[in-house]
């Protein structure tokens, strides 16, 4: 879908305190770029997550079929908007799950420890947005059996980032 | 049952100035208000002749005033406020309520404001947490009387 128009809501005026560089502007590329956009933006040019799993991100679900290994579904599983006494709070804390799997397990934790690497405790833009603070919050493996009592096993690793990032005000 | 003049938090604001009546500065990044609580001391008044405990209006007295903020030293106003309570400055503060919202809300010709002057004194920072925002509790505290109306 193509739009015309705009989004009407601003940035605010006070990046709390984020320290940008010296060429960094504090704006949102578009309004209409998404946290989990920004997200695979950043971890698809990260040199050692993009060597391992190239850009192979996929919202929600991946098909076993035709696919290389390891790959990464992700989501928001939660958001939390920040709210003042005059308005938008300018900046939200979203948790983003991030599930990579392989038959291979080994590809599995190799995968998910560079994407821990990149991730947890960043601080700056990411992808177009500015971000205050990221944390890991949890790691989960699992491993589904064969429904068919043979071929192939599927490992993988869940992990849950807590994000604060700048979100732009609604403007009445 | 509607409550169509219902005053809603959104959209409060505080501000002050350096000269009463001067130029008003509001507060930024204001994250809640505390609140205001005026009172009337009340002193005993019981006498001989009492049937029951008896007591009279004294002085009336504004209280404390504190509000949040999601604090940045760099903000303009929050330096100001933290150097005014070392300064022991007297400020002059403004708490503006948003028009009512509704059907039928009665909309005042110009915002309600409580009007008093006080001396911030208390900045309690918190918030230091990578999962937190640092965070300001500012406290007024409230000298003489508070003029309720715009």
């Amino acid at each position: 879908v193509s739009c015309t128009t705009t989004l009407g809501g601003v940035l605010p005026t006070q990046l709390f305190h984020l320290v940008l560089g010296a060429n960094d502007v504090p704006h949102i590329r578009s309004t209409h770029i998404t946290l989990e956009a920004a997200v695979v933006e950043y971890l698809t040019t990260h040199p050692v997550v993009s060597c391992l799993v190239d850009n192979r991100f996929f919202p929600h679900a991946v098909a076993r079929t035709n696919q290389s290994w390891p790959a990464v579904t992700y989501y928001r599983s939660s958001t939390d908007h920040a709210h003042g006494i005059s308005g938008g709070g300018g900046f939200a804390t979203a948790t983003i799950a991030l599930d990579i799997w392989s038959p291979n397990y080994g590809d599995v934790v190799e995968a998910a420890e560079a994407i821990r690497e990149a991730m947890d405790t960043f601080r700056g833009w990411m992808g177009g947005i500015a971000i205050h603070a990221a944390w890991l919050e949890s790691e989960d493996d699992s491993v589904e059996k064969p429904a068919d009592g043979g071929g192939t096993y599927w490992y993988s690793r869940s992990i849950d980032f807590s994000i604060r990032f700048v979100e732009s005000v609604p403007n009445f | 049952l509607s409550f169509n003049n219902t005053i809603p938090g959104l959209g409060c604001t505080v501000s002050y100035a350096t000269t009463s009546g001067g130029s008003y500065t509001s507060v930024g990044q204001l994250k809640s208000i505390g609140g205001l609580s005026v009172e009337t001391s009340m002193v005993e008044s019981s006498g001989l002749g009492s049937d029951a405990a008896e007591q009279v209006p004294s002085l009336f007295k504004g209280g404390d005033f504190p509000f949040s903020t999601w604090f940045n030293p760099a903000n303009t106003t929050h330096a100001a406020l933290v150097g005014y309570i070392k300064s022991k400055t007297l400020l002059y503060w403004k708490l503006t309520f948003p028009n009512p919202v509704g059907p039928g809300a009665t909309v005042p010709g110009s915002a309600i404001v409580y009007s008093f002057a006080g001396y911030c004194n208390k900045a309690s920072l918190s918030g230091f947490e990578i999962e937190s925002e640092v965070e300001c509790e500012f406290n007024v505290a409230i000298t003489g009387d508070v003029t309720f109306g715009s």
